[in-house]
């Protein structure tokens, strides 16, 4: 495993990732705003912008919306370790990627695999930056506890 | 006495600006985003490099710009490839108008801004960096690139 990130062998099924894609884009979702945005002693027109929604597949998961033109600025998450992450919309190279800075080197969650699943380390600096003509969306299902069985799993 | 015009760094003629695309690879992944740096230099400016550079560095200057990067345009996230380390003077806008050069180094920002207005760095450009001038201001500094030795031989030899 990178400190940042592991594919995992489980994956989505292409019903689920139906489900999902179809629940981001419902005009009728319900999104809201993150309130804990990091922000800086720098003039700043950027919009640092994530927003959230229940889904409709498991209780504990969330689905997150950074719309187009908007972006999540470097940094590490505060209020959990893991997560595990799915990106779903949009797909191959229209996703903007979640990169990671670990070791003066990038590495990346891109969606050019639809359906794979990831452990991600949100105490390793991470952003992402929508400069798309799409909003982007992917799901999040924070993990508490001990992550040693699910890697031996 | 009467005011006849004012000098000021756009003043500098459009056309002689260096248009220069971000030396970062191109990414694969779609985006919009303007990518843009500009940069110029004549023998008027030989005075900041005297001024900044110490004289046990003179052997390792490999070029010396003034640089600028429209508003609303970004550097990417990048390593430099055609230079060591850099002699680096943020000059204008200041204070939270000057969109600071950002350092990502052992899972922390390190933020290079203009607050200490004046104040010149020694930085090593291959630690991973970027800079987004999200402000409405055209963003000036003065670079002069060191080539030759590695970063941590050049702070040890400036120190």
């Amino acid at each position: 495993m990178k400190n940042c990130f592991l594919k995992l062998q489980q994956r989505m099924l292409d019903s689920e990732m139906q489900i999902l894609a179809q629940q981001c884009l419902d005009p009728n979702t319900e999104w809201w705003e993150a309130t804990d945005v990091k922000t800086d002693s720098y003039i700043n027109y950027s919009d640092n912008s994530i927003s959230f929604s229940a889904t409709e597949v498991r209780p504990d998961a969330y689905l997150c919306k950074t719309p187009k033109g908007c972006m999540q600025p470097p940094h590490i998450d505060r209020g959990r370790d893991y997560s595990i992450y799915v990106p779903i919309y949009p797909n191959m190279y229209d996703y903007s990627p979640m990169t990671f800075y670990q070791d003066n080197k990038l590495e990346i969650i891109d969606n050019l695999d639809p359906g794979a699943m990831y452990l991600v380390n949100h105490k390793v600096m991470h952003s992402a930056f929508n400069f798309t003509d799409y909003d982007r969306f992917n799901l999040q299902l924070t993990i508490t506890g001990d992550i040693s069985q699910l890697l031996a799993s | 006495m009467i005011k006849i015009w004012k000098i000021t760094l756009d003043s500098t003629k459009e056309n002689l600006w260096e248009k220069r695309i971000s030396t970062c690879s191109e990414s694969k992944y779609n985006g919009s985003e303007d990518r843009d740096l500009k940069v110029y230099w004549n023998e008027e400016m030989e005075f900041i490099t005297n001024l900044i550079l110490p004289d046990n560095m003179k052997e390792f200057v490999s070029s010396q710009d003034m640089n600028m990067i429209p508003p609303f345009h970004e550097m990417d996230i990048h390593i430099d490839g055609h230079r060591d380390a850099l002699i680096y003077l943020p000059i204008y806008p200041i204070k939270e108008d000057y969109m600071p050069m950002r350092y990502y180094h052992n899972n922390e920002e390190i933020l290079l801004d203009n607050y200490d207005i004046g104040q010149v760095y020694l930085c090593n450009t291959k630690i991973i960096h970027r800079i987004h001038n999200t402000s409405d201001l055209p963003r000036y500094n003065y670079q002069i690139s060191l080539k030759g030795k590695e970063y941590e031989n050049m702070l040890y030899q400036i120190t």
